[in-house]
């Protein structure tokens, strides 16, 4: 009897959470017709955000895995008390709330922050540009690389680096032909994770790059500004950021399962 | 005929390597856990840099006052003893992967034909295709053998060779290791803690306690005089 009491009173917290989670994203599908989601795509915001988010994300992720795959393989093999710091201080735009980072990199790159003078002088200005989408992109979706990277590097046996030196390979060929391959399915998620984070976006976009359409105004905040003037839009807009990370998970998924 | 020297010492925390050796053939390396074996091979690799000391290779001074050769110059060959094949290439892949490395190296094609000469004459030619993760204890250390000559080594550092292996196949491959080292006519170093391998090799033993050598000679030099408790159940 009491066994019977626990296994339903689990089956019904399991299935409210379940429910909770599943029942906004099934809202987004079955709340308009197909023809009216479609419509919204025509919406005049909907082309060019869909355009900039492309291309930043693909912009700041190119940036992610250039400085992110030498950080990572660092990580991976130092051990002193610097690494750890440096891993922690890598890990914390993930905790750090998004509106934070936005008042961060304003303070940081913006006309009046830390490099604000330098950057004038440059004749560079960053924020609420293109550039600056792609920086807040980079800075909230680093770490979800740099960690998966990492993680990936740690698990390879460290005897094969031994063995491919004393075969003669330098440190670079045993890089590029032991380490990049066999880490391969782990640098891959680590991306996949960072792209998904830099494409749902949204804080710190707002307050360190504005919302201009055509230049600062990715898919997520032209939801924000279609929600003022048509519903369908946003939806539609919404539906196909759940499309793409759906398909991003099942993709992950897949993998992980072929590498079992 | 070329002769490792070397003489290094090594504090790492509380533990201190110490640790004297001259070969021209196959000397093993016997002790304990925790006696200093495997960082020996490190250090004599270069993966570990030694605090003070020598390491000299048919006289080429490897590590010394102000020279630190980098592993992937020194030219000796490194056998761990879970043999590390790279699990992403088959075994003629390994073999190809040590030729890749040679100065200079030889074309793609020329690669692939030295290798599957390398494993036909270690007798593993049948393995060329397949992954590391389908093959037998006994054929991945023929292949790690086969990749190992390929990069025409000037020594060799096998650790725990035979530990990876079953009791059957054990004996075999004791007996080819030994056939091959002496064909070989290089310097070979063969940690172990097993006293059959060292039999099997018929090879001298440095025996290391606490990463200082405690006795060094033949089988029968130590078990005459045993100098410790450990050399006295190891010669048992």
């Amino acid at each position: 009897m009491k066994r019977r009491w626990f296994a339903l009173a689990t089956g019904v917290l399991a299935a409210a959470l379940v429910a909770l989670l599943a029942l906004p994203t099934l809202a987004l599908f079955v709340t308009a017709s197909p023809a009216a989601i479609l419509a919204g795509f025509h919406h005049p915001i909907a082309a060019p955000a869909l355009l900039l988010s492309l291309g930043t994300t693909l912009v700041s992720l190119a940036v992610v895995v250039t400085l992110g795959t030498p950080l990572a393989w660092w990580l991976a093999q130092a051990r002193g008390r610097a690494a750890r710091a440096v891993e922690t201080l890598v890990a914390l735009p993930v905790v750090i709330p998004p509106a934070v980072a936005g008042i961060a990199l304003l303070l940081a790159f913006g006309r009046r922050g830390l490099l604000g003078p330098l950057l004038e002088r440059l004749g560079w200005a960053i924020s609420f540009t293109t550039t600056a989408v792609v920086l807040a992109q980079v800075f909230v979706s680093a770490p979800f690389y740099v960690q998966g990277a990492t993680a990936a590097f740690r698990a390879l046996d460290g005897n094969l680096f031994v063995v491919a030196r004393s075969l003669g390979a330098s440190p670079a060929r045993a890089f590029f032909r032991v380490a990049m391959p066999l880490a391969r399915p782990g640098l891959v998620a680590g991306a996949a994770m960072a792209w998904a984070r830099a494409l749902g976006e949204f804080g710190a976009t707002l307050m360190f790059a504005g919302n201009l359409q055509g230049r600062t105004q990715t898919l997520p905040l032209a939801i924000y500004t279609a929600l003022e003037s048509d519903l369908h839009a946003a939806q539609a807009l919404s539906v196909l950021l759940v499309a793409v990370a759906f398909a991003l998970l099942l993709v992950l998924r897949a993998r992980q399962g072929g590498a079992r | 005929m070329s002769r490792l020297e070397a003489s290094v010492r090594k504090r790492l925390g509380s533990f201190a390597l110490d640790l004297t050796l001259e070969t021209d053939g196959c000397v093993a390396i016997a002790g304990p856990n925790g006696a200093g074996k495997s960082t020996a091979l490190l250090t004599l690799l270069g993966i570990v840099r030694p605090d003070a000391g020598h390491v000299r290779l048919g006289g080429q001074p490897l590590y010394d006052d102000g020279v630190d050769v980098p592993t992937e110059e020194r030219g000796i060959a490194y056998v761990p003893q879970d043999y590390a094949l790279f699990p992403h290439l088959t075994a003629s892949g390994n073999v190809e992967f040590a030729l890749g490395c040679l100065r200079p190296a030889p074309a793609r094609a020329r690669r692939r034909e030295e290798a599957r000469a390398l494993l036909d004459r270690l007798g593993v030619l049948a393995c060329a295709d397949r992954l590391p993760a389908s093959l037998s204890g006994g054929e991945r250390q023929r292949v790690a053998l086969a990749r190992a000559l390929a990069r025409q080594p000037r020594a060799l550092l096998f650790d725990e060779p035979f530990a990876a292996l079953d009791a059957g196949a054990r004996g075999e491959v004791r007996l080819y290791l030994r056939a091959r080292l002496a064909e070989l006519g290089l310097p070979a170093v063969v940690v172990t803690h097993d006293r059959a391998d060292v039999e099997a090799l018929g090879a001298p033993v440095v025996v290391l306690e606490g990463g200082r050598v405690v006795q060094r000679g033949t089988l029968a030099e130590l078990a005459a005089r045993p100098a410790t408790e450990y050399v006295a159940r190891f010669c048992g």
